[in-house]
C-alpha cells in the first residue's frame, strides 16, 4: 500500500506546533489566509480557528458540538467551522486535549481576521473577542476581483499598516520591518516548496493527491513564516520527487485523473481516498490545497506584496477569473473530470451554486459532477448516494477515454 | 392634493411594478437619460441623479413572478432573491436599464453580479464594495475610488459630467427624502394606526421606482394626511422587525404580523432609503467627499457593515428604546447568511436589555402565514399579559 513516509514527520511538526501554542507568551488568532507574517514578526505564536474547525471535522466531533451553537441562536445553515468550533468552546472540549495534551484552546492576546475568504470569519472571531475581552482587528479587502488593481492593493496594504499600533500594544514589541521582511521571505520559500509539492501530482501516477494534501497542508497553513514549514516541505518534496522518478504513486494503474473544487469533507477524507484508489482514480489537484500558494510574496515590498497575495486568492475572484484559473489547473494537471463539492454551510467555497460547472463543461468539454456534502456537518452528506455518483462518474470518464482514444 | 386612498393605490402599484414602467417612461422622455438598477441594501443614488440618471431599486420579484429560468441557474442552498432577479433579467422586465450595481452584502449578491456579467445584461454590471474600515484615509479613500468607477460607467454611456453643483442638488433632494420618510416613521411611532405597516412599506418602496422629486411630492402629501387622525387605535404591542433588509418579506407576512396584534414601529425592509441617521452635508465644495464622509460616520447599522467599535446589538437596543417598542421580531430570509450570522449577537443584546424577541425565516414567495401569525400572536399576547 502506498504511503507517504514524511507523514510521521508531519505528526511531529504539528504536535510541536500545538504544544508550542500552549507555552507561548503571546498568542494571536488569525484567519487561515490572514496576515500571519505580520503577526509573526511581532513574536506572536499564531492559532488558527479554521484549523481547529477542520480538526473537529476530521475527528468527526463537530456533529457533537454544533447543537450547542444552534442553541445559542446560530442557524444550522451557516458555516459548520463556526458552529462546530463555537460549540466545542461552549462544551469546553477540544481535540487538542486528546491529541496534543493541551488543556484547551490557547487564549488570545490579539485576534485578526481577513474577510478575503468570507464574511463568516468576522462573526466567528468577534464572538471570541467578546468572550475573551480581547482586542480584534478586521481586514476587509475588496471582493469579487477580476484582475487586482493597484488601488485595491493599496487599500489592503493600508489596512495592514494600520494594524501595527494594536500589534505593538498586544505583543509589547515595536514593529521591525526587517523581521517582517524575514517572515515574508520564509513564507515565500515555504509556499514555493508547497507549490512544487502539489505540482508533483502532474506526474502519472500522482505521488500525492487531494486527500493527502489536505493533511500535508497543515504546516503551510499554521506555520507560514517559519523555518519549520520550509524544512518540512523540502523533505516532503524530496520524497515525492523520488517517488515520481520511481513511478510510484497513489494508485498503481492510474485510469483517471480528477480535480476537486471546494472544501474537503473532513470527516470522510479516508473513505473518499480509499474509494478513488479502489477505482484506480487519482484526485490530482484541488482549489482548496492550491489556496495556500502565494506567488506574490516579496520580502522587498512586504506590505504591498502580502496585500496582493492575500487579496488575489481564488475564493476572492470573479466568476470569469475562476473559470480561467480552473481551466489552467485542469490543463496543468491533465485532468479527465472535475468534481465540485457543494458544501451546504460554505457558500463561499462552493462554486457549484451559480452554474459554473455547467458553463465549464460547455466551454471546455471537460466532464463535471457536483456532490452535495459539507466540510464538518456530516448530516448534509449522504455517503451511499455520493459513492454511487462518484463511481458512476469515474466509469463515465473511463468510457470517454476509451471512446476518445 | 390627492386623497390618501389615491396615493396608497398609486404607491401600491408603483412599489410592485416589476416592469418599472414609470422609470422607463422617465428615461424615454429625454435622450441621454440613464437607468441604473441597484440591489439591496444601500447605494448612493445621488450620484446617478447628478448624472442625468435614475437609480432604480431592484428588490426582487417577490411572490409576483413565476420562477422558471432563474431556478435553472442555481443549486439549492441559496436564498430566493437571485432566482427572481435572474428571471427578471432573462425576461423583458429589466430591458432599457443601462447598468446594474450589486452592493456588497453577501456572496450570493456577489455571484449574482457575475451572472449578470456572463449574460451581458446592461452596459455595465458593477460589484460595488462598501468600505468596512472607517478610517477616512483608508476606507474613505477606497470608497471614493469605488464611486469613481460608477461615475465612469455612467459617463461612458451618456457622456454626463458630474459637477459639484448637480451633486449638491441631488444630495439636498435625497436628504429631504430621508427626512420625510423618517418623519413618517416618527408619526407612526406615536400613532401607528394612522398608516399601516403595509401602507408604509408601499409608500417607501415606491420611491425606488420613481424620481426623487416625485417621491418627495408623494411623501409631502402623505405627511399632510397622517398628521390628521386616521384609523382606530388597537390593543397591539409595538415591535421592531430586524433581518429583512435584502430579500423582502411578502406583503402577506407583514400583514400577518400586524393582524396578529403587533404594530411594526420600525423595520429594516427598505433600509437603503433610510441609510443615513442625519443629513449628508449639503452645498459643500466636495459633495462626493460629503457622501463618503456620511457613509463612514452617519450610516445606520446593517448586516453589510462591520460593527467593530459600534456594535449592532447595542444600536438595535437603542432603536427599540427610541421607538418605545415592546419587542423585536427577527425575521430573516432563509439562507440569508448576513442576517443569520448577526442574529445571535443581536438576540444576546436584546436579552441583556430585557427585550423580548422571537424569530422566524421566510422566502420572498412564502405563501403560508398561519404559523407566523400564530407565533406573532402568541408573542403579542405574552407581552400584553405578562410583560
Amino acid at each position: 500500500m502506498y504511503e507517504i513516509k514524511s507523514s510521521s514527520l508531519l505528526r511531529s511538526v504539528m504536535k510541536d506546533y500545538f504544544t508550542g501554542l500552549g507555552l507561548a507568551p503571546k498568542v494571536a488568532w488569525c484567519t487561515s489566509v490572514g496576515p500571519a507574517e505580520l503577526l509573526r514578526s511581532f513574536g506572536f505564536e499564531i492559532y488558527f480557528p479554521e484549523n481547529h474547525g477542520a480538526l473537529l471535522g476530521a475527528t468527526r466531533q463537530a456533529g457533537e458540538f454544533i447543537p450547542a451553537t444552534i442553541n445559542l441562536g446560530y442557524a444550522g445553515d451557516i458555516c459548520s467551522y463556526l458552529t462546530g468550533d463555537i460549540g466545542a468552546y461552549l462544551n469546553k472540549k477540544t481535540p487538542l486535549t486528546q491529541h496534543y495534551g493541551l488543556a484547551g484552546i490557547p487564549k488570545p492576546d490579539l485576534i485578526v481576521y481577513n474577510t478575503n475568504q468570507c464574511r463568516e470569519v468576522q462573526d466567528w472571531f468577534n464572538f471570541y473577542a467578546k468572550e475573551f475581552n480581547c482586542p480584534i482587528i478586521g481586514i476587509f479587502p475588496p471582493r469579487h476581483i477580476e484582475e487586482i488593481t493597484d488601488a485595491e492593493i493599496k487599500d489592503v496594504s493600508a489596512q495592514f499598516k494600520a494594524m501595527i499600533p494594536a500589534c505593538e500594544k498586544s505583543s509589547g514589541q515595536k514593529f521591525d520591518i526587517d523581521k517582517f521582511r524575514k517572515t515574508i521571505k520564509l513564507s515565500r520559500e515555504a509556499t514555493d516548496l508547497w507549490k512544487k509539492v502539489l505540482a508533483t501530482a502532474k506526474a502519472s501516477p500522482a505521488p500525492i493527491g487531494f486527500f493527502d494534501s489536505s493533511i500535508h497542508m497543515g504546516p503551510i497553513v499554521v506555520l507560514r513564516g517559519t523555518e519549520i514549514a520550509k524544512e518540512y516541505y523540502r523533505i516532503l518534496l524530496n520524497e515525492l520527487e523520488l517517488n515520481v522518478s520511481a513511478k510510484i504513486g497513489i494508485v498503481k494503474e492510474e485510469n483517471t485523473r480528477i480535480y476537486w473544487d471546494g472544501m474537503p469533507i473532513w470527516g470522510k477524507l479516508r473513505s473518499l481516498s480509499d474509494l478513488f484508489v479502489q477505482n484506480n482514480s487519482s484526485v490530482v489537484a484541488s482549489t482548496y490545497c492550491n489556496s495556500w500558494i502565494f506567488d506574490s510574496f516579496d520580502p522587498e515590498d512586504p506590505f504591498d506584496s502580502s496585500a496582493k497575495a492575500y487579496t488575489e486568492i481564488f475564493i476572492n475572484r470573479s466568476e470569469n477569473a475562476k473559470m480561467k484559473l480552473l481551466k489552467q489547473m485542469a490543463d496543468d494537471f491533465r485532468v479527465d473530470g472535475m468534481i465540485f463539492h457543494d458544501a451546504k454551510t460554505c457558500f463561499n467555497n462552493s462554486n457549484a451554486r451559480f452554474g459554473l460547472p455547467l458553463r465549464f463543461y460547455k466551454k471546455y468539454n471537460i466532464p463535471v459532477m457536483v456532490i452535495e456534502g459539507d466540510l464538518c456537518d456530516l448530516r448534509f452528506y449522504s455517503e451511499g448516494q455520493s459513492i454511487t455518483k462518484i463511481e458512476t462518474f469515474i466509469e463515465q470518464l473511463e468510457s470517454l477515454k476509451v471512446t476518445n482514444e | 392634493m390627492r386623497s390618501l386612498d389615491e396615493i396608497l393605490s398609486y404607491t401600491k402599484d408603483l412599489a410592485f411594478d416589476l416592469n418599472f414602467k414609470e422609470a422607463k417612461k422617465w428615461k424615454a422622455e429625454n435622450k441621454g437619460r440613464v437607468l441604473v438598477g441597484y440591489l439591496p441594501i444601500y447605494f448612493p443614488r445621488e450620484i446617478v441623479h447628478a448624472m442625468d440618471g435614475l437609480g432604480v431599486g431592484i428588490m426582487g420579484a417577490g411572490d409576483r413572478k413565476q420562477i422558471i429560468k432563474g431556478d435553472a441557474y442555481y443549486q439549492s442552498y441559496i436564498c430566493h432573491l437571485p432566482r427572481g432577479i435572474m428571471e427578471m433579467a432573462l425576461d423583458p422586465n429589466l430591458e432599457d436599464f443601462d447598468g446594474f450595481i450589486f452592493p456588497a452584502i453577501c456572496d450570493c449578491v456577489r455571484n449574482l453580479s457575475g451572472m449578470f456579467k456572463l449574460i451581458k445584461k446592461g452596459k455595465f454590471q458593477r460589484y460595488f464594495d462598501y468600505p468596512q474600515n472607517f478610517d477616512a484615509f483608508i476606507g474613505g479613500e477606497f470608497y471614493r475610488q469605488e464611486l469613481y468607477k460608477i461615475i465612469e460607467d455612467i459617463k461612458k454611456i451618456n457622456g454626463a459630467n458630474l459637477t459639484d453643483q448637480k451633486l449638491n442638488i441631488a444630495i439636498t433632494l435625497y436628504n429631504k427624502n430621508r427626512r420625510m420618510i423618517e418623519e413618517i416613521y416618527n408619526i407612526r411611532q406615536q400613532y401607528p394606526w394612522r398608516l399601516s405597516a403595509v401602507e408604509t412599506y408601499h409608500i417607501v418602496r415606491a420611491g425606488l421606482s420613481t424620481t426623487v422629486e416625485n417621491h418627495n411630492h408623494i411623501l409631502e402629501e402623505v405627511l399632510v394626511h397622517i398628521n390628521e387622525e386616521r384609523g382606530e387605535p388597537m390593543d397591539n404591542i409595538r415591535v421592531v422587525i430586524s433581518g429583512s433588509f435584502c430579500e423582502q418579506p411578502p406583503i402577506g407576512l407583514i400583514k400577518s404580523i400586524e393582524m396578529a396584534g403587533c404594530y411594526i414601529v420600525d423595520d429594516d425592509f427598505i433600509l437603503g432609503s433610510r441609510w443615513f441617521e442625519s443629513d449628508v452635508d449639503e452645498n459643500t465644495e466636495d459633495p462626493l467627499g460629503a457622501l463618503v464622509e456620511a457613509f463612514l460616520t452617519k450610516s445606520t447599522f446593517a448586516s453589510c457593515v462591520s460593527d467593530l467599535g459600534n456594535p449592532k446589538g447595542k444600536r438595535l437596543v437603542e432603536l427599540v428604546k427610541r421607538r418605545n417598542a415592546d419587542g423585536v421580531i427577527f425575521s430573516a430570509a432563509s439562507f440569508c447568511d448576513p442576517a443569520l450570522l448577526d442574529r445571535p449577537e443581536l438576540q444576546k443584546e436584546c436579552e441583556a436589555a430585557g427585550i423580548p424577541h422571537i424569530n422566524f425565516q421566510y422566502h420572498e414567495n412564502t405563501g403560508q402565514f398561519k404559523v407566523i401569525k400564530e407565533q406573532a400572536g402568541t408573542f403579542s399576547d405574552s407581552i400584553k399579559l405578562w410583560a
